[in-house]
């Protein structure tokens, strides 16, 4: 995926939208995503998208916990 | 090997579950089914090409239109990476695969042909359309099994088939031919509009419209 909207992200983890926007922001500051605002027409739309930082430091982290299980 | 939780989370698989979503609004199957309702129309002229040609150009922004307004605030917008953005990807590789299966679809209507008719008569060609186009069918078929990883999607391909075969071995007078191609056509798209109508009623009612925060709080 390119990335996907805050409305995307709320019906899959069911955070309030502050929860979610906390998140976010802790996400942004690690580098592993980006937040961007952009326009769709006339509405402003925020969408988040996952930087290759991101991708890496997720395939660590599935590595590290299978490791954890497998002890 | 411990089976983790963890196994599941993948970011392809996740990719795939997530275009299968965009799939549930039904919209897709209305506007195949539309298609196929006029696809016998270029069996008339030639010249209704230009039906197509309108319809291509202005179905995505007509489709983008109603999602914008009922599937986009009951599921969010996923933008997906464009195939050709893809590692892997070669333009070449895809005109491969689908001459591939054209050809192949040939061949398999004329082996059935000669099987059924117990000759090879191109002027029967008319009457095997229904199961060589059912047999391209596949090809959106593989493409949307491909892209969601639900087998189901073969369900497209294996109903066009068998209903085409059906109706290529149906006898009907020369004279009534174009008559029953179009009924071939007609009949697959109306059962996709009709699956097309379900699925959206049914998405309509799973999936709240989720406000933004912007609106809740004013």
């Amino acid at each position: 995926m390119e990335n996907a909207d805050l409305i995307f992200f709320k019906r899959k983890t069911n955070l309030s939208w502050g929860n979610l926007s906390s998140h976010a922001s802790k996400l942004e500051n690690a580098g592993y995503i980006k937040i961007e605002k952009i326009f769709r027409g006339k509405k402003p739309v925020t969408v988040l998208k996952i930087t290759e930082q991101g991708r890496k430091a997720f395939d660590k982290y599935k590595e590290i916990i299978m490791n954890v299980f497998q002890v | 090997m411990v089976e983790t939780k963890n196994d599941k989370i993948d970011l392809k698989k996740i990719e795939q579950q997530t275009f299968h979503e965009f799939m549930i609004d039904g919209i897709t199957e209305i506007l195949l089914g539309i298609l196929l309702i006029f696809l016998p129309v270029l069996f008339i002229h030639v010249s209704f090409i230009s039906f197509y040609i309108f319809f291509i150009l202005f179905a995505q922004p007509i489709v983008e239109f109603i999602r914008e307004r009922t599937t986009y605030p009951r599921l969010g917008r996923v933008e997906f990476k464009r195939e050709e953005d893809k590692e892997g990807y070669s333009v070449k590789k895809s005109l491969l695969i689908l001459l591939l299966l054209f050809l192949g679809s040939i061949v398999i209507t004329f082996s059935m042909m000669i099987i059924v008719e117990g000759e090879f008569d191109l002027s029967l060609i008319y009457k095997w359309i229904p199961f060589l186009f059912g047999l391209i069918m596949f090809g959106p078929s593989l493409f949307l099994v491909g892209k969601t990883s639900q087998q189901r999607y073969y369900f497209l391909g294996a109903f066009s088939t068998i209903l085409g075969f059906l109706f290529s071995i149906l006898d009907f007078p020369d004279e009534m031919i174009g008559i029953y191609l179009y009924l071939y056509f007609f009949t697959l798209g109306v059962l996709a509009i009709i699956l097309g109508v379900i699925r959206y009623v049914r998405f309509v009612r799973t999936y709240p419209v989720i406000h933004m925060e912007e609106e809740e709080e004013s």
